[in-house]
């Protein structure tokens, strides 16, 4: 696979274009993953509907029915279920770390290990969030780790 | 609470086993007969002391560090319910209790030490991942 990036300045949005001989399973994969930076989720705050844009989505959790959505400023409510919202990211750098949090891996400053052998996440914004030990090895798999 | 009575169930049927042969050891042994109602409870409350330890080891909130302290001192208690149990039979010298203490006290260290070293490994790889991740 060939990647170029051509500069155009006199462009005001980004323009992506995919050659390829046929429309196979990687190409679709790529289409997929760069809808991260166009797709919106459609979240409530103060009985105001919102269009967030993933990119700018720290994490998402779940508290009893209700299932949140942070940004760096705001919090929303959202209606899908959090396993609604995993399968829809499935494909950008959104990945569950806990039975109720979903991270944007582009947000995560780092990680840190408690004497109990506990998880934490650091993000950008320096929110501590719990990482689930059964949630590691798919973590380090989206990272581009190995699952070692 | 689900949390606690699902590490509790568990807990229970390594305890009862544990008891069993305890008190297997000393009925052979000292060629006595042992309350069974004595050894159910002793099953009941250790376990629920045990339960509790591992459920503040995994606990998510609050000071880890504080957490796995806490954690070693409900150990204690356990320590003498089985006294309590088994009476003189199991336990000849009183001082025997504080050399168990501090063998469980060893026991849980290491055991930290193993969980600990292994997760920070794991978080070095994570940290080393994102660092790649942020510089390309």
């Amino acid at each position: 696979m060939k990647i170029y990036v051509e500069k155009h300045p006199d462009l005001n949005e980004t323009e992506i274009i995919i050659k390829c001989k046929d429309e196979n399973e990687e190409v679709k994969a790529i289409q997929t993953a760069l809808t991260y930076f166009d797709m919106v989720i459609i979240a409530k705050k103060d009985d105001k509907q919102f269009k967030v844009p993933t990119k700018d989505i720290y994490y998402i959790d779940a508290f009893g029915h209700e299932v949140n959505v942070y940004t760096k400023e705001n919090t929303y409510q959202t209606d899908l279920k959090l396993y609604q919202l995993e399968d829809m990211l499935s494909k950008t750098p959104f990945i569950r770390i806990h039975k109720s949090t979903i991270v944007n891996t582009n947000k995560i400053k780092s990680f840190k290990s408690h004497i109990n052998g506990r998880m934490e996440a650091i993000l950008l914004n320096n929110k501590h969030l719990i990482v689930s030990r059964m949630y590691v090895k798919n973590l380090k798999e989206k990272l581009g780790g190995t699952s070692q | 609470m689900k949390k606690y009575m699902s590490i509790y169930l568990k807990v229970f049927f390594f305890m009862s086993i544990l008891f069993l042969l305890l008190a297997l050891i000393v009925v052979r042994r000292f060629d006595v007969t042992l309350p069974f109602a004595r050894i159910s409870y002793g099953i009941f409350v250790v376990s629920a002391f045990v339960s509790l330890t591992l459920w503040l080891f995994k606990l998510e909130k609050g000071n880890s560090v504080l957490n796995v302290i806490l954690g070693y001192f409900m150990l204690i208690p356990g320590i003498l319910v089985i006294r309590n149990v088994y009476g003189n039979y199991l336990f000849r010298l009183s001082s025997l209790i504080y050399i168990i203490m501090i063998v469980i006290g060893i026991i849980y260290g290491i055991v930290l030490w193993i969980v600990s070293k292994k997760y920070k490994q794991q978080v070095d790889d994570l940290n080393k991942l994102i660092e790649k991740q942020n510089k390309s």
